[in-house]
C-alpha cells in the first residue's frame, strides 16, 4: 500500500506523557522550601515540619490546613459576642432600667468571666483549624483531624493502599476561594480519607495521584 | 408592717452567696479546662512539629495566659464579689 503521508520522526510526540518518578517529585532543592506560617494552609516541600512516627527517609511534600476562609464564620461570632455587653448596657439605660442595685464586684466578675469565655472559644476554634493537619510525604499520607479542642485523631495510609483520589468543589465560595474536599478512597480495611476545605485541591489531587502513580511504577519496576 | 427590698436581701449577708458561689464554682472549671488545654497543645505539638514557625510557641505561651488569667479572676472573685 502507497503511503500517503508520513510524519517527520522529530516532529512525533511520545503516546503518553512519561511518569515523574518518587524522586524527582519528592526532591526539591532547599532554597525552594518555603517555612510554614501561623496562617499557611498549602504549602508545597514544607521547611521544618515533622511528625510522629515518621520515617528517617521519609520526606514531607504537602502540607495542607482547611483554607483559611472557612474560619470566618466563628470570627464572625467571635466579634458579635464581643459586642454583647455594651449592647446589653446601652440597651439597658435607653430602657432606665437600672442596675445601681447590683454590688459593683459582681457586675465586674460576670463581665470579665464572659470575655474569658469568649475568648476561649475564639482560641479553641483557631487551635481545632491550626491542628487539623494534612501531610502528603513521599511514602504515605497522614490526617490529623481534629474536631475540638479535646479530641484529636491521626491516620495514616500508604500509597499502595489508596484505590482512588477526587475532588469535590461546591457552590460559590468554593470555586471563588479554590478550596474544597479532597476525598482519597482506600482499601476496604481502611477509613476513606478526606482532606476537609483544603486550598487548590486539583493540585492536591495531581500530588498525590502521580506519587501513586510513580510508587506503583517503581514497584512494577523492581518486581 | 413594710416589706423588705428584694434586693437588700440577696445582695447583703448570706444573700450574696446565691451569686458567689456560682460564680467561684464555674470559674474554678474554667481554670481547670484551661490547663487540659495547655497539656492538649504540648501534645500537639509532640504529634505535628514545625520547627520553622514560631506558631506552635505562640499558642502555648497564649494557652498559658488564659489560664494565668482564668485563675486571677477567680482569685479577684474571691476578694471582690
Amino acid at each position: 500500500m502507497p503511503v500517503v503521508f508520513d510524519q517527520p520522526e522529530k516532529d512525533r510526540k511520545p503516546s503518553a506523557k512519561k511518569a515523574p518518578t518518587l524522586q524527582s517529585i519528592a526532591q526539591k532543592p532547599k532554597a525552594e522550601q518555603q517555612s510554614v506560617g501561623i496562617f499557611s494552609a498549602y504549602i508545597e516541600h514544607p521547611k521544618g515540619v515533622t511528625f510522629v512516627n515518621q520515617e528517617d527517609d521519609e520526606i514531607v511534600i504537602l502540607f495542607l490546613r482547611r483554607h483559611f476562609v472557612t474560619n470566618v464564620p466563628w470570627i464572625t461570632y467571635t466579634i458579635l459576642l464581643f459586642l454583647v455587653p455594651p449592647v446589653f448596657f446601652a440597651l439597658l439605660r435607653l430602657s432606665n432600667i437600672s442596675i445601681s442595685g447590683f454590688p459593683q464586684g459582681l457586675i465586674v466578675s460576670v463581665i470579665a468571666f464572659y470575655y474569658l469565655i469568649v475568648l476561649g472559644f475564639a482560641f479553641g476554634k483557631f487551635v481545632s483549624w491550626f491542628y487539623n493537619i494534612g501531610l502528603v510525604t513521599n511514602k504515605r499520607i497522614v490526617d490529623l483531624d481534629s474536631s475540638n479542642i479535646l479530641s484529636h485523631n491521626t491516620s495514616t495510609a500508604n500509597f499502595n493502599e489508596i484505590v482512588d483520589v477526587k475532588f469535590l468543589q461546591r457552590g460559590f465560595f468554593q470555586s471563588f476561594f479554590d478550596y474544597g474536599d479532597v476525598q482519597i478512597q482506600t482499601e476496604a480495611l481502611h477509613a476513606n480519607f478526606e482532606f476537609d476545605a483544603a486550598p487548590k485541591p486539583a493540585k492536591v489531587e495531581n500530588i498525590i495521584s502521580d506519587l501513586r502513580a510513580a510508587m506503583k511504577g517503581e514497584k512494577n519496576g523492581t518486581s | 408592717m413594710e416589706l423588705p427590698n428584694i434586693t437588700d436581701l440577696l445582695f447583703q449577708g448570706r444573700g450574696i452567696l446565691i451569686f458567689k458561689v456560682p460564680i467561684l464554682v464555674l470559674l474554678l472549671l474554667y481554670t481547670l479546662f484551661t490547663f487540659i488545654v495547655i497539656s492538649r497543645i504540648r501534645a500537639l505539638n509532640r504529634t505535628v512539629s514545625i520547627s520553622a514557625s514560631h506558631a506552635s510557641g505562640t499558642l502555648q505561651t497564649f494557652a498559658f495566659v488564659q489560664f494565668l488569667l482564668a485563675l486571677s479572676l477567680f482569685l479577684i472573685s474571691l476578694v471582690i464579689v
